[in-house]
């Protein structure tokens, strides 16, 4: 298995400026997680080895996107 | 496309119910703490999401020792056993490297197999699945105990 093949893909949801906070709120209270931003997700790969390589929007409309990590 | 239940009986001698469908790479489903390999067969949104997997790859699904059609005379609960019976499970049907997909609490004895077996795992597939499922928040805990009380007024609670 080569390095250049590995990738992390991540489906969730991105917290934008017109985005609601009720379901980041919830993540915070039941899971002790959060919703994040497209900088956060950037700092949460880094954190964990990987640099984000590329952002892909889930349909106009949805507040879902692929986040495409690469091992650093 | 056809069900098919077969049974195998790992080392430790437990009985594990499996079942296999499609063709390609092969994709082991590691289920979520409640599974039935009929039963779930039967819901036509299961049985939808199942054959669209197919399509593509030797789906195998199975039930977890003490669920569905595996033996359920099970005691330890810890993750350490699933990834036993999964290893098993691989063995037994001789496969070099897979796709595992773990959905809930699949997504735990996914990552244990994967950081074990790493270079039998080509895809490791996470949905929907809390690595601290078992370390409740104290907001969880509370919920945890509603329904511990009162079944029907904690679970409708949530």
């Amino acid at each position: 298995m080569t390095r250049e093949a590995d990738r992390l893909l991540v489906i969730e949801e991105r917290i934008t400026d017109d985005s609601p906070l009720s379901f980041d709120l919830e993540m915070m209270v039941q899971l002790g997680g959060c919703n994040r931003t497209d900088e956060e997700y950037r700092s949460l790969f880094a954190a964990a080895g990987f640099a984000l390589t590329r952002i892909i929007p889930l349909g106009s409309g949805s507040a879902m996107g692929i986040f495409e990590g690469v091992p650093v | 496309m056809g069900h098919y239940t077969q049974f195998f009986t790992t080392p430790d001698g437990v009985r594990i119910a499996y079942a296999t469908l499609g063709q390609g790479l092969p994709l082991i489903y590691v289920p979520p703490f409640l599974s039935h390999l009929t039963l779930k067969w039967e819901s036509p949104w299961f049985r939808s999401f199942n054959e669209a997997l197919a399509a593509h790859f030797t789906l195998i699904r199975y039930d977890r020792y003490g669920c569905g059609l595996s033996d359920r005379n099970r005691t330890d609960f810890s993750y350490d056993v699933d990834v036993r019976i999964l290893a098993a499970l691989v063995d037994h049907l001789r496969l070099r490297r897979f796709a595992l997909l773990g959905i809930s609490d699949g997504g735990p004895v996914a990552v244990h197999y994967a950081v074990q077996h790493p270079r039998r795992v080509s895809h490791l597939l996470l949905y929907s699945f809390n690595w601290k499922a078992w370390d409740p928040t104290p907001t969880v805990e509370l919920l945890l105990q509603l329904m511990r009380a009162d079944w029907r007024v904690g679970v409708n609670g949530r």
